[in-house]
Protein backbone atom coordinates (compact mmCIF):
# COMPACT_ATOMS: atom_id res chain seq x y z
CA UNK A 1 0.00 0.00 0.00
CA UNK A 2 2.99 2.28 0.41
CA UNK A 3 4.29 2.06 -2.85
CA UNK A 4 1.15 3.11 -4.28
CA UNK A 5 0.79 6.26 -2.05
CA UNK A 6 4.42 7.75 -2.37
CA UNK A 7 4.30 6.63 -6.42
CA UNK A 8 5.00 9.72 -8.58
CA UNK A 9 1.27 10.77 -9.94
CA UNK A 10 2.15 9.90 -14.05
CA UNK A 11 3.46 6.98 -12.70
CA UNK A 12 0.46 6.07 -11.03
CA UNK A 13 -1.53 6.53 -14.49
CA UNK A 14 0.42 4.75 -16.50
CA UNK A 15 0.76 1.79 -14.27
CA UNK A 16 -2.88 1.67 -13.94
CA UNK A 17 -3.68 1.61 -17.26
CA UNK A 18 -1.30 -0.67 -17.79
CA UNK A 19 -3.96 -2.63 -15.05
CA UNK A 20 -0.53 -3.04 -12.78
CA UNK A 21 0.00 -0.42 -10.60
CA UNK A 22 2.69 -2.15 -8.37
CA UNK A 23 5.11 -2.08 -11.83
CA UNK A 24 6.78 1.21 -11.09
CA UNK A 25 10.51 1.54 -11.62
CA UNK A 26 10.60 4.66 -9.17
CA UNK A 27 12.32 6.48 -12.22
CA UNK A 28 10.50 9.99 -13.22
CA UNK A 29 7.98 8.74 -15.77
CA UNK A 30 7.82 12.06 -17.58
CA UNK A 31 9.71 10.77 -20.79
CA UNK A 32 7.49 7.36 -21.25
CA UNK A 33 4.03 9.83 -21.07
CA UNK A 34 5.22 11.89 -23.42
CA UNK B 1 -8.23 2.16 -9.15
CA UNK B 2 -10.42 1.27 -6.23
CA UNK B 3 -7.18 -0.42 -4.74
CA UNK B 4 -5.46 2.97 -5.14
CA UNK B 5 -8.24 5.53 -3.72
CA UNK B 6 -8.34 2.73 -0.49
CA UNK B 7 -4.53 2.81 0.40
CA UNK B 8 -4.82 6.39 -0.08
CA UNK B 9 -7.82 6.52 2.70
CA UNK B 10 -6.29 4.27 4.41
CA UNK B 11 -3.37 6.50 4.45
CA UNK B 12 -5.08 9.70 5.09
CA UNK B 13 -7.01 8.07 8.22
CA UNK B 14 -3.69 6.86 9.66
CA UNK B 15 -1.91 10.03 9.47
CA UNK B 16 -4.37 12.72 10.01
CA UNK B 17 -4.39 13.01 13.48
CA UNK B 18 -0.72 14.17 13.19
CA UNK B 19 -0.60 16.55 10.50
CA UNK B 20 -4.29 17.88 10.17
CA UNK B 21 -3.71 18.50 6.27
CA UNK B 22 -8.00 18.10 4.91
CA UNK B 23 -10.81 19.73 6.62
CA UNK B 24 -12.93 17.28 5.13
CA UNK B 25 -12.45 13.76 3.74
CA UNK B 26 -14.36 12.72 0.71
CA UNK B 27 -14.16 8.75 1.73
CA UNK B 28 -18.04 7.84 0.02
CA UNK B 29 -17.15 10.46 -3.40
CA UNK B 30 -13.78 9.21 -3.67
CA UNK B 31 -14.84 5.18 -3.77
CA UNK B 32 -17.92 6.13 -6.42
CA UNK B 33 -15.37 8.12 -8.71
CA UNK B 34 -12.90 5.14 -8.81
CA UNK B 35 -15.85 2.85 -9.41
CA UNK B 36 -16.51 5.35 -12.38
CA UNK B 37 -13.07 6.11 -13.64
CA UNK B 38 -12.14 2.07 -13.63
CA UNK B 39 -14.97 1.60 -16.00
CA UNK B 40 -13.65 4.80 -18.34
CA UNK B 41 -10.09 3.18 -18.09
CA UNK B 42 -11.38 0.06 -19.02
CA UNK B 43 -13.10 1.44 -21.66
CA UNK B 44 -10.25 3.39 -23.39
CA UNK B 45 -11.74 6.80 -23.12
CA UNK B 46 -8.89 7.88 -20.80
CA UNK B 47 -6.05 6.93 -22.51
CA UNK B 48 -5.35 10.25 -23.54
CA UNK B 49 -5.34 11.16 -20.03
CA UNK B 50 -2.06 11.35 -18.39
CA UNK B 51 -3.57 11.94 -14.98
CA UNK B 52 -6.40 9.29 -15.23
CA UNK B 53 -6.97 7.57 -11.40
CA UNK B 54 -4.66 9.68 -9.21
CA UNK B 55 -5.90 11.26 -5.90
CA UNK B 56 -6.06 15.03 -5.72
CA UNK B 57 -6.42 17.12 -2.76
CA UNK B 58 -8.53 20.29 -3.30
CA UNK B 59 -7.70 23.90 -1.33
CA UNK B 60 -10.71 24.55 0.53
CA UNK B 61 -11.35 27.88 -1.24
CA UNK B 62 -12.32 25.77 -4.50
CA UNK B 63 -15.92 24.95 -4.72
CA UNK B 64 -16.92 21.35 -4.95
CA UNK B 65 -20.50 20.46 -5.78
CA UNK B 66 -22.26 18.87 -2.87
CA UNK B 67 -19.28 19.26 -0.31
CA UNK B 68 -18.65 21.59 1.86
CA UNK B 69 -16.40 24.29 0.99
CA UNK B 70 -15.12 26.29 4.03
CA UNK B 71 -12.51 28.55 3.10
CA UNK B 72 -11.20 27.65 6.57
CA UNK B 73 -13.56 29.70 8.03
CA UNK B 74 -16.73 29.72 11.00
CA UNK B 75 -19.17 31.79 8.66
CA UNK B 76 -18.65 29.40 5.74
CA UNK B 77 -18.21 26.29 8.06
CA UNK B 78 -21.42 24.14 6.95
CA UNK B 79 -21.58 25.77 3.60
CA UNK B 80 -22.32 23.31 0.49
CA UNK B 81 -21.99 24.66 -2.82
CA UNK B 82 -24.22 23.77 -5.03
CA UNK B 83 -22.08 24.02 -8.29
CA UNK B 84 -18.59 22.44 -9.13
CA UNK B 85 -15.68 25.07 -9.75
CA UNK B 86 -14.21 24.89 -13.46
CA UNK B 87 -10.96 22.70 -12.52
CA UNK B 88 -13.14 20.85 -10.44
CA UNK B 89 -14.78 20.24 -13.47
CA UNK B 90 -11.77 19.72 -15.79
CA UNK B 91 -10.07 17.29 -13.07
CA UNK B 92 -13.04 14.93 -13.22
CA UNK B 93 -13.56 14.82 -16.71
CA UNK B 94 -9.42 14.00 -16.67
CA UNK B 95 -10.48 10.82 -14.44
CA UNK B 96 -8.65 12.61 -11.31
CA UNK B 97 -10.07 11.51 -8.30
CA UNK B 98 -10.82 14.11 -5.07
CA UNK B 99 -9.84 12.70 -1.83
CA UNK B 100 -10.72 15.76 0.09
CA UNK B 101 -10.56 19.29 0.98
CA UNK B 102 -7.46 20.89 2.83
CA UNK B 103 -6.74 23.50 5.57
CA UNK B 104 -5.76 26.52 4.55
CA UNK B 105 -5.63 30.10 6.43
CA UNK B 106 -8.89 31.70 6.25
CA UNK B 107 -10.05 33.05 3.11
CA UNK B 108 -6.53 32.79 2.20
CA UNK B 109 -5.09 35.23 4.66
CA UNK B 110 -1.93 34.06 6.07
CA UNK B 111 1.17 32.03 5.51
CA UNK B 112 1.15 29.55 8.07
CA UNK B 113 -2.47 28.06 8.37
CA UNK B 114 -2.56 29.02 12.01
CA UNK B 115 -5.49 31.38 10.76
CA UNK B 116 -7.62 28.63 10.20
CA UNK B 117 -10.83 27.74 12.07
CA UNK B 118 -10.03 24.09 12.34
CA UNK B 119 -6.28 24.45 13.78
CA UNK B 120 -2.81 24.85 11.69
CA UNK B 121 -1.61 21.72 9.76
CA UNK B 122 1.62 20.29 10.56
CA UNK B 123 4.80 20.07 8.04
CA UNK B 124 5.73 16.44 7.46
CA UNK B 125 9.40 17.54 7.70
CA UNK B 126 9.11 18.15 11.21
CA UNK B 127 5.99 18.75 13.04
CA UNK B 128 6.66 21.24 15.04
CA UNK B 129 7.16 23.71 12.10
CA UNK B 130 4.49 24.97 9.85
CA UNK B 131 4.12 23.74 5.83
CA UNK B 132 3.43 27.35 5.02
CA UNK B 133 0.53 28.94 3.77
CA UNK B 134 -2.18 29.68 2.85
CA UNK B 135 -2.38 26.62 0.87
CA UNK B 136 -0.66 24.40 3.89
CA UNK B 137 -2.41 21.80 3.84
CA UNK B 138 -2.72 21.23 0.23
CA UNK B 139 1.42 21.12 0.94
CA UNK B 140 1.39 19.21 3.93
CA UNK B 141 -0.98 16.48 2.17
CA UNK B 142 1.11 15.98 -0.82
CA UNK B 143 4.62 15.76 1.36
CA UNK B 144 2.78 12.99 3.88
CA UNK B 145 1.65 11.40 1.17
CA UNK B 146 -1.77 11.60 1.88
CA UNK B 147 -2.35 12.64 -1.60
CA UNK B 148 -0.67 12.07 -5.07
CA UNK B 149 -1.05 15.75 -5.75
CA UNK B 150 -3.26 18.45 -4.96
CA UNK B 151 -4.39 21.96 -6.05
CA UNK B 152 -3.78 25.45 -3.80
CA UNK B 153 -3.95 29.10 -5.04
CA UNK B 154 -2.00 31.80 -4.75
CA UNK B 155 -2.40 35.61 -4.10
CA UNK B 156 0.88 36.72 -3.01
CA UNK B 157 2.89 33.29 -2.38
CA UNK B 158 0.46 30.67 -1.22
CA UNK B 159 0.92 28.06 -3.16
CA UNK B 160 5.07 28.87 -4.11
CA UNK B 161 5.97 29.45 -0.22
CA UNK B 162 3.98 25.73 0.94
CA UNK B 163 5.81 24.17 -1.36
CA UNK B 164 9.36 25.32 -0.23
CA UNK B 165 8.49 24.64 3.10
CA UNK B 166 7.28 21.10 2.38
CA UNK B 167 10.05 20.56 -0.37
CA UNK B 168 7.57 20.40 -3.48
CA UNK B 169 6.95 22.02 -6.59
CA UNK B 170 4.29 24.42 -6.54
CA UNK B 171 3.46 26.55 -10.00
CA UNK B 172 1.37 29.56 -9.72
CA UNK B 173 0.31 30.24 -13.62
CA UNK B 174 0.01 33.47 -15.11
CA UNK B 175 -3.26 35.24 -14.04
CA UNK B 176 -5.79 34.40 -16.82
CA UNK B 177 -4.29 31.00 -17.24
CA UNK B 178 -6.75 29.10 -15.20
CA UNK B 179 -10.27 29.88 -14.34
CA UNK B 180 -11.37 31.63 -10.84
CA UNK B 181 -14.49 30.14 -12.14
CA UNK B 182 -15.55 28.25 -8.16
CA UNK B 183 -12.75 29.67 -6.45
CA UNK B 184 -13.88 31.90 -3.50
CA UNK B 185 -12.30 35.23 -4.05
CA UNK B 186 -9.64 37.02 -1.90
CA UNK B 187 -8.56 39.25 -4.03
CA UNK B 188 -9.89 38.95 -7.29
CA UNK B 189 -6.82 40.71 -9.48
CA UNK B 190 -4.17 38.32 -8.17
CA UNK B 191 -5.64 34.78 -6.97
CA UNK B 192 -4.58 32.35 -9.40
CA UNK B 193 -4.89 28.13 -8.79
CA UNK B 194 -2.01 26.08 -9.44
CA UNK B 195 -0.59 22.66 -8.93
CA UNK B 196 1.58 21.61 -5.89
CA UNK B 197 2.97 17.97 -6.37
CA UNK B 198 6.13 16.30 -5.82
CA UNK B 199 8.19 16.96 -8.95
CA UNK B 200 8.07 18.69 -12.53
CA UNK B 201 6.42 16.34 -14.54
CA UNK B 202 3.21 15.65 -12.36
CA UNK B 203 3.08 19.70 -11.87
CA UNK B 204 3.45 20.33 -15.84
CA UNK B 205 0.19 17.40 -16.37
CA UNK B 206 -1.73 18.88 -14.03
CA UNK B 207 -1.28 22.22 -15.02
CA UNK B 208 -2.32 21.25 -18.59
CA UNK B 209 -5.23 19.57 -17.01
CA UNK B 210 -6.70 22.73 -15.32
CA UNK B 211 -5.65 25.40 -17.62
CA UNK B 212 -7.45 26.80 -20.80
CA UNK B 213 -9.91 29.66 -21.24
CA UNK B 214 -13.58 29.34 -19.65
CA UNK B 215 -16.18 31.65 -20.81
CA UNK B 216 -17.78 31.80 -17.24
CA UNK B 217 -14.65 33.79 -16.30
CA UNK B 218 -14.35 37.21 -17.90
CA UNK B 219 -10.87 37.32 -16.97
CA UNK B 220 -9.42 33.76 -18.29
CA UNK B 221 -7.65 34.49 -21.43
CA UNK B 222 -7.34 31.99 -24.33
CA UNK B 223 -3.95 30.60 -25.53
CA UNK B 224 -2.96 28.10 -28.80
CA UNK B 225 -1.18 25.81 -26.41
CA UNK B 226 -1.61 24.48 -22.87
CA UNK B 227 0.70 21.19 -23.88
CA UNK B 228 3.00 22.26 -20.85
CA UNK B 229 4.43 18.85 -20.63
CA UNK B 230 6.46 19.31 -24.26
CA UNK B 231 8.54 21.01 -22.72
CA UNK B 232 10.06 18.49 -20.39
CA UNK B 233 11.70 17.49 -23.93
CA UNK B 234 13.78 20.70 -23.89
CA UNK B 235 17.19 21.65 -22.55
CA UNK B 236 18.06 25.23 -21.09
CA UNK B 237 21.32 25.89 -23.41
CA UNK B 238 21.66 29.35 -24.07
CA UNK B 239 18.72 30.41 -21.57
CA UNK B 240 18.67 34.00 -20.06
CA UNK B 241 18.25 34.12 -16.46
CA UNK B 242 18.58 37.15 -14.49
CA UNK B 243 19.45 37.09 -10.80
CA UNK B 244 17.91 40.68 -8.90
CA UNK B 245 20.35 42.17 -6.77
CA UNK B 246 17.75 43.66 -4.62
CA UNK B 247 16.58 40.17 -2.92
CA UNK B 248 20.28 39.45 -1.42
CA UNK B 249 20.15 43.18 0.62
CA UNK B 250 17.15 41.63 2.67
CA UNK B 251 17.81 39.57 6.09
CA UNK B 252 18.22 35.94 4.78
CA UNK B 253 19.05 32.60 6.24
CA UNK B 254 22.49 32.34 5.90
CA UNK B 255 21.99 28.57 4.30
CA UNK B 256 19.50 29.37 2.18
CA UNK B 257 21.80 32.12 0.36
CA UNK B 258 24.65 29.21 0.28
CA UNK B 259 22.18 27.12 -1.55
CA UNK B 260 20.43 29.63 -3.68
CA UNK B 261 24.20 30.42 -5.36
CA UNK B 262 24.74 26.46 -5.32
CA UNK B 263 21.86 26.06 -7.35
CA UNK B 264 22.75 29.29 -9.67
CA UNK B 265 26.24 27.32 -10.27
CA UNK B 266 23.98 24.09 -11.10
CA UNK B 267 22.08 26.33 -13.48
CA UNK B 268 25.23 27.62 -15.52
CA UNK B 269 26.60 24.48 -15.66
CA UNK B 270 23.16 23.18 -17.51
CA UNK B 271 24.35 26.32 -20.02
CA UNK B 272 22.08 28.75 -18.71
CA UNK B 273 23.74 32.31 -19.00
CA UNK B 274 23.24 34.35 -15.81
CA UNK B 275 23.01 37.75 -15.31
CA UNK B 276 22.64 40.16 -11.34
CA UNK B 277 20.44 43.09 -12.42
CA UNK B 278 19.15 46.01 -10.55
CA UNK B 279 15.54 45.34 -9.64
CA UNK B 280 14.77 48.11 -7.23
CA UNK B 281 11.11 48.67 -8.07
CA UNK B 282 10.04 45.35 -6.40
CA UNK B 283 11.21 47.21 -3.09
CA UNK B 284 7.46 48.67 -2.81
CA UNK B 285 5.86 44.99 -3.52
CA UNK B 286 4.65 44.35 -0.52
CA UNK B 287 3.04 47.85 0.61
CA UNK B 288 1.76 48.16 -2.84
CA UNK B 289 0.04 44.14 -2.38
CA UNK B 290 -1.25 44.83 1.22
CA UNK B 291 -3.62 48.03 -0.03
CA UNK B 292 -4.97 46.24 -3.17
CA UNK B 293 -5.32 42.80 -1.56
CA UNK B 294 -7.10 44.45 1.58
CA UNK B 295 -9.23 46.93 -0.39
CA UNK B 296 -9.94 44.16 -3.01
CA UNK B 297 -10.95 41.69 0.11
CA UNK B 298 -13.01 44.36 1.47
CA UNK B 299 -14.80 44.25 -1.42
CA UNK B 300 -15.33 40.67 -1.82
CA UNK B 301 -16.27 39.23 1.86
CA UNK B 302 -19.05 42.02 1.87
CA UNK B 303 -21.70 39.23 0.89
CA UNK B 304 -21.02 37.80 4.13
CA UNK B 305 -23.71 38.69 6.16
CA UNK B 306 -25.57 35.69 7.43
CA UNK B 307 -28.40 36.19 5.30
CA UNK B 308 -27.59 34.77 2.12
CA UNK B 309 -25.91 32.02 3.02
CA UNK B 310 -23.18 30.72 5.75
CA UNK B 311 -22.92 31.24 9.68
CA UNK B 312 -25.99 32.98 10.76
CA UNK B 313 -25.54 34.82 14.85
CA UNK B 314 -27.80 33.48 16.94
CA UNK B 315 -29.47 36.64 18.81
CA UNK B 316 -30.08 39.63 16.91
CA UNK B 317 -32.15 42.89 17.27
CA UNK B 318 -32.47 43.68 14.11
CA UNK B 319 -31.54 43.65 10.50
CA UNK B 320 -28.37 45.80 11.22
CA UNK B 321 -27.06 44.20 14.28
CA UNK B 322 -27.88 40.65 12.21
CA UNK B 323 -24.93 42.13 9.69
CA UNK B 324 -22.52 42.90 12.87
CA UNK B 325 -23.56 39.76 15.02
CA UNK B 326 -22.90 37.71 12.35
CA UNK B 327 -19.58 39.04 10.86
CA UNK B 328 -18.25 39.73 13.90
CA UNK B 329 -18.63 36.19 15.32
CA UNK B 330 -18.07 34.48 11.73
CA UNK B 331 -14.59 36.03 10.85
CA UNK B 332 -11.31 35.63 12.50
CA UNK B 333 -9.13 38.01 13.64
CA UNK B 334 -6.83 38.64 10.55
CA UNK B 335 -9.84 38.51 8.27
CA UNK B 336 -11.50 41.32 10.30
CA UNK B 337 -8.52 43.41 10.16
CA UNK B 338 -7.85 42.71 5.95
CA UNK B 339 -11.33 44.10 6.07
CA UNK B 340 -10.96 47.30 8.26
CA UNK B 341 -7.38 48.13 6.50
CA UNK B 342 -9.11 47.63 3.06
CA UNK B 343 -12.31 49.97 4.57
CA UNK B 344 -10.19 52.43 5.37
CA UNK B 345 -8.14 52.46 2.14
CA UNK B 346 -11.07 52.46 -0.44
CA UNK B 347 -12.27 55.40 2.11
CA UNK B 348 -13.45 58.97 0.50
CA UNK B 349 -10.30 60.72 2.65
CA UNK B 350 -7.71 57.98 1.84
CA UNK B 351 -8.60 56.38 -1.47
CA UNK B 352 -6.22 58.62 -3.52
CA UNK B 353 -3.81 58.78 -0.70
CA UNK B 354 -3.32 54.92 -0.45
CA UNK B 355 -5.44 52.50 -3.25
CA UNK B 356 -4.86 54.85 -6.44
CA UNK B 357 -1.23 55.07 -5.44
CA UNK B 358 -0.71 51.89 -5.06
CA UNK B 359 -2.60 51.46 -8.71
CA UNK B 360 0.58 53.45 -9.85
CA UNK B 361 3.04 51.54 -7.97
CA UNK B 362 2.11 48.44 -9.42
CA UNK B 363 2.17 49.62 -13.00
CA UNK B 364 5.55 50.68 -12.05
CA UNK B 365 6.43 47.00 -11.24
CA UNK B 366 4.64 45.82 -14.05
CA UNK B 367 7.10 47.93 -16.26
CA UNK B 368 10.43 46.75 -14.30
CA UNK B 369 9.21 43.33 -15.22
CA UNK B 370 8.62 44.11 -18.58
CA UNK B 371 11.75 45.35 -19.13
CA UNK B 372 13.76 42.76 -17.46
CA UNK B 373 12.18 40.22 -19.66
CA UNK B 374 13.42 42.26 -22.57
CA UNK B 375 16.49 40.49 -21.55
CA UNK B 376 15.81 37.21 -19.65
CA UNK B 377 14.06 34.46 -20.43
CA UNK B 378 13.12 33.82 -16.71
CA UNK B 379 14.32 35.64 -13.39
CA UNK B 380 15.67 33.38 -10.29
CA UNK B 381 15.31 34.15 -7.04
CA UNK B 382 15.09 32.16 -3.49
CA UNK B 383 11.87 31.31 -2.68
CA UNK B 384 12.02 32.56 1.34
CA UNK B 385 14.08 33.93 3.39
CA UNK B 386 14.06 31.45 5.78
CA UNK B 387 12.90 27.98 6.12
CA UNK B 388 9.24 26.81 7.92
CA UNK B 389 9.43 28.47 11.32
CA UNK B 390 8.32 26.64 14.41
CA UNK B 391 4.32 26.91 15.06
CA UNK B 392 4.90 28.19 18.56
CA UNK B 393 6.63 31.16 17.34
CA UNK B 394 3.95 32.57 14.56
CA UNK B 395 2.17 35.44 16.88
CA UNK B 396 -0.87 35.43 14.27
CA UNK B 397 -1.96 39.02 16.27
CA UNK B 398 1.45 40.78 15.63
CA UNK B 399 1.73 41.24 11.88
CA UNK B 400 5.35 41.23 10.58
CA UNK B 401 6.66 41.70 6.96
CA UNK B 402 6.26 38.13 5.81
CA UNK B 403 9.31 36.97 4.12
CA UNK B 404 7.37 34.71 1.75
CA UNK B 405 5.55 38.20 0.66
CA UNK B 406 8.68 39.78 0.27
CA UNK B 407 9.84 37.38 -2.67
CA UNK B 408 6.89 36.38 -3.90
CA UNK B 409 3.81 39.22 -3.74
CA UNK B 410 5.41 41.28 -6.99
CA UNK B 411 4.52 38.22 -9.27
CA UNK B 412 1.03 38.36 -7.91
CA UNK B 413 1.22 42.26 -8.59
CA UNK B 414 2.59 41.77 -12.20
CA UNK B 415 0.76 39.03 -13.09
CA UNK B 416 3.37 36.62 -14.20
CA UNK B 417 3.61 32.51 -14.11
CA UNK B 418 6.32 31.74 -11.47
CA UNK B 419 7.21 28.46 -9.76
CA UNK B 420 9.20 27.03 -6.90
CA UNK B 421 10.95 24.03 -6.65
CA UNK B 422 13.56 22.24 -4.23
CA UNK B 423 16.99 23.05 -4.26
CA UNK B 424 18.11 21.25 -1.06
CA UNK B 425 18.29 20.78 3.05
CA UNK B 426 19.09 23.58 5.38
CA UNK B 427 21.30 23.02 8.77
CA UNK B 428 18.26 21.40 10.55
CA UNK B 429 16.86 19.01 7.45
CA UNK B 430 14.04 21.31 6.32
CA UNK B 431 13.52 22.15 2.57
CA UNK B 432 14.89 25.22 0.76
CA UNK B 433 13.60 26.58 -2.13
CA UNK B 434 14.23 28.48 -5.20
CA UNK B 435 11.59 30.61 -7.47
CA UNK B 436 11.60 30.49 -11.23
CA UNK B 437 9.29 34.18 -12.30
CA UNK B 438 8.56 33.60 -16.21
CA UNK B 439 7.14 35.84 -18.54
CA UNK B 440 3.68 36.40 -19.26
CA UNK B 441 2.43 33.45 -20.42
CA UNK B 442 5.94 32.01 -19.94
CA UNK B 443 4.92 28.78 -17.98
CA UNK B 444 7.02 26.40 -20.98
CA UNK B 445 9.58 28.49 -19.81
CA UNK B 446 9.98 27.74 -16.00
CA UNK B 447 8.92 24.54 -16.25
CA UNK B 448 12.05 23.42 -18.97
CA UNK B 449 14.07 25.45 -16.69
CA UNK B 450 12.83 23.67 -13.65
CA UNK B 451 12.76 20.27 -15.15
CA UNK B 452 16.21 20.48 -15.84
CA UNK B 453 17.25 21.88 -12.58
CA UNK B 454 15.25 18.73 -10.57
CA UNK B 455 17.06 16.02 -12.72
CA UNK B 456 20.28 17.45 -11.05
CA UNK B 457 18.71 16.55 -7.45
CA UNK B 458 17.85 13.50 -5.85
CA UNK B 459 13.89 13.57 -4.34
CA UNK B 460 13.95 14.65 -0.72
CA UNK B 461 11.54 13.09 1.06
CA UNK B 462 10.36 13.58 4.84
CA UNK B 463 10.23 11.01 7.57
CA UNK B 464 6.58 9.82 7.54
CA UNK B 465 5.13 9.29 11.34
Amino acid sequence: MQEITSMSALQLAENQKQGDIRAGSGQSPAGDCL
Amino acid sequence: MQEVVKAQLETVYKREPVYNSYITVMEKEALDQAEEVQKRIDSGELDCSPLAGVTIAIKDNICTKGTRTTCASKILENYVPPYDATVIEKLKKAGVVLIGKTNMDEFAMGDSTKTSYFGASKNPWDIKCTPGGSSGGSAAAVAAEEAHVSLGSDTGGSIRQPASYCGLVGIKPTYGTVSRYGLIAFASSLDQIGPICRNVPDCAALLEAISGHDPKDSTSAGQKSYDYRQALLDDIKGMKIGVPKVYFEEKMQEDIRKIFLDAVNTFKDLGARIELFGFDAVKYSVQTYHVIACAEACSNLARYDGVKYGFRADNYANLEDLYKKTRGEGFGYEVKRRIMLGAFVLSKDNFEKYYNKARKIRRIICEAYENAFERYDIILCPETLETAPLLADIDITEPKKSSSLTLNSSVNLAGLPAASIPCGLDKNGMPVGIQLIGKRFGEKDIIRAAYSFERTRSYERPEII
